[in-house]
């Protein structure tokens, strides 16, 4: 073995990094334009190793890779939960937890992850990036967990148990708004953003209008994203006031495109769709949702639940005028009739099998 | 000025130069999505100080456990969406079993195959064994102008349903003679679904395959307890499965028995004949 550098020249690094993302020496031209990019200032070390690493010829050198361990660190996952489980974990369902933005589920989904043991959970996981999810992955986690709407569905295992937690609209909204002006994510775009705006403006109005109604109807394709049209374009198609460009299109269009239906409609196929969930919670009795979730996994919520993404300067409704506090109300008569009906299901607990869901516009339900 | 004006005009007065440990951090916080840890930064800082290539340092932090971890999160093959849809809807994907490696074909059956197909430079899943294809995410399978590799009739599930089929069939010889018989006799379960129902690696272990590839290695078995009279019977009816029948390399009068010959035999004549539709 030479002795190595304590430093690379730019062409050493670019050839490696080719040769350990790609397999393969630079070719001359992709030599030249990063050599120029790097040392002209154009990029960074990182921008250079994330723009190689996230291209679509990696994609391909990844997918290509020995795939044996993934699979065996899914068997053997699933295995201990059985061996620890007993045979009643034998036949353990996965979870899928439609997480609503701001109904108090990320303290759920940590608190599930941090009790899995060795049972797999993909949470955290943003819609754009379902259709590139190995199917053995989609199928076999044990907890699925996201922003993800219902259009996953069909995607996930069949027998996946599908549970949700729903929040009064209006501390939803106030939630939601004050997430917005303290997320670094949106920062450049929130920071003169008062409450008025958020409620107003038609950039941000499908947060505020029946936005939980919206994740249990809304289907923007995911399922055939990229095979029958392209996330990016269909986001350029919204056309202003909303962005041209976002890093997760199918997920802005859950949670911006229009939806079809007047208000009657939504009404009925969020209730539909509610009631055919297999458990349902409400924020303000969360604890009683953890306690029994967890039962599925056959443990008891001992010690309660910690809370996390707590916005550290939520309004209180009370500080609201009462002028807003009245429009965002307006603005939520599906969400109300739906955290009414929520609270409601709260107390039945899990949906025992057999029992018929709500009839489901649109055939969802045989999907199911 | 700005520290990151700063560097880069050091890095240029520099010569192009980067030091390692900047490397590493990199490296880090690009694949791994947080900065390096003390430990880790000075183990790959040191490799790379002994002569260690980069290329083994970007591909031990590239296909570690963690990044593998973090792929299930962020799928890396993500990156691929925008290739996919620039070449739209292909006229039509070709679905290529060929011959596993080591038979006596000369490769030329397989080029035969995809020239019955469109083969533009993206996307093309070209010698995937069954054990990468089942990892392939459905949308790149399904948007793959070809699929080929030696998958026998178990990979057309993992297609798109309206691919177009072509068995490339080679002349049985040599060490691994009797393996094209035994891939097309083997179908594989649909109702067992690798690594949810059973574990192949387990399955392949019991059977004294190798683990490593463990779905191909038990397609390569055929299926078990399969005598010589099933894995004919079921090795020629899977030619029936296929819309096209290619010899891999020159057609040879050459003859000899047992369930491969039988079907180099078929495979020949149906070769010789018009284009399944």
């Amino acid at each position: 073995m030479r002795p190595g550098p304590a430093r690379l020249t730019s062409r050493e690094l670019i050839d490696g990094l080719y040769q350990g993302f790609f397999g393969r020496a630079a070719d001359e031209a992709g030599l030249a334009h990063h050599l120029r990019a790097l040392e002209s200032g154009e990029v960074d070390l990182a921008g250079l190793i994330h723009a190689l690493r996230w291209s679509p010829e990696s994609a391909l050198a990844w997918l290509a890779s020995p795939a044996a361990g993934r699979g065996q660190a899914l068997w053997a996952s699933r295995e201990a939960a059985r061996l620890r489980g007993g045979p009643a974990a034998a036949g353990e369902e996965q979870i899928y937890f439609l997480h609503i933005m701001k109904t108090a589920g990320t303290s759920l989904v940590n608190a599930m992850a941090a009790r899995s043991g060795p049972r797999l959970c993909l949470s955290q996981v943003f819609l754009d990036h379902i259709p590139f999810l190995p199917e053995p992955l989609l199928r076999g986690a044990a907890l699925v967990a996201g922003h993800l709407g219902t259009g996953v569905i069909p995607i996930l295992a069949p027998d996946a148990k599908v549970v949700t937690v729903i929040r009064e609209p209006v501390s939803r909204v106030l939630s939601h708004y004050s997430h917005l002006c303290q997320d670094p994510a949106v920062l450049s775009h929130t920071a003169q953003l008062t409450l008025s705006d958020f409620i107003h403006l038609p950039r941000w109005r499908p947060l505020v209008e029946n936005f939980q109604a919206r994740h249990l109807v809304h289907d923007v394709g995911v399922a055939r994203a990229w095979l029958d049209f392209s996330p990016p374009e269909a986001l350029a198609d919204m056309g202003p006031p909303f962005p041209e460009v976002d890093a997760l299109p199918l997920q802005f269009l859950l949670d911006y495109s229009p939806l079809p239906h007047s208000e009657a409609e939504l009404l009925q196929a969020a209730l539909a769709r509610l009631d055919s969930l297999d458990l349902v919670g409400v924020t303000d009795r969360l604890e009683d949702f953890y306690a029994q979730l967890v039962t599925h996994w056959g443990q008891t919520a001992e010690g309660g639940l910690p809370r996390d993404n707590v916005g550290v300067a939520t309004l209180g409704a009370e500080e609201v005028a009462e002028d807003l506090r009245a429009e965002i109300l307006a603005a939520n008569a599906v969400d109300a009739a739906l955290y009414q009906r929520a609270g409601e299901l709260a107390g039945r607990g899990w949906r025992r099998p057999g029992t018929p869901g709500g009839s489901l516009p649109g055939g969802n339900q045989e999907e199911r | 000025m700005t520290a990151g004006v700063w560097k880069r005009l050091l890095a240029r007065h520099l010569g192009g130069q980067w030091p390692t440990g900047d490397v590493v951090d990199a490296l880090f916080r690009s694949v791994l999505l947080r900065p390096a840890d003390a430990p880790s930064r000075r183990f790959y800082v040191r490799a790379l100080g002994r002569g260690v290539a980069v290329d083994e340092v970007v591909r031990a932090v590239h296909t570690s456990a963690e990044a593998v971890d973090n792929s299930w999160r962020a799928p890396l093959a993500a990156g691929a969406g925008p290739a996919l849809w620039e070449q739209r809807v292909p006229p039509g994907q070709v679905y290529v079993a060929c011959p596993p490696a080591g038979t006596a074909g000369d490769g030329s059956g397989l080029w035969a195959g995809l020239a019955f197909g469109p083969a533009p430079d993206f996307p093309r899943l070209v010698g995937y064994d069954l054990d990468q294809l089942v990892w392939v995410p459905p949308v790149i399978r399904q948007r793959a102008a070809v699929v080929a590799g030696p998958l026998g009739v178990a990979g057309r599930a993992l297609v798109d349903p309206s691919a177009r089929s072509v068995l490339v069939v080679a002349r049985p010889v040599g060490p691994h003679a009797s393996v094209q018989a035994r891939v097309l006799a083997s179908r594989m379960d649909p109702g067992r679904r690798a690594w949810l129902d059973y574990s192949p690696e387990t399955e392949a272990g019991r059977r004294g395959l190798d683990v490593e590839h463990p779905l191909q290695a038990l397609l390569e078995a055929g299926p078990e307890g399969a005598g010589p009279e099933d894995l004919e019977r079921d090795a020629l009816a899977a030619l029936a499965l296929f819309d096209r029948v290619v010899l891999d390399g020159p057609e040879v009068a050459e003859d000899g028995t047992g369930p491969d010959w039988a079907l180099y035999r078929a495979a020949r004549t149906v070769a010789a004949g018009a284009p399944r539709t």
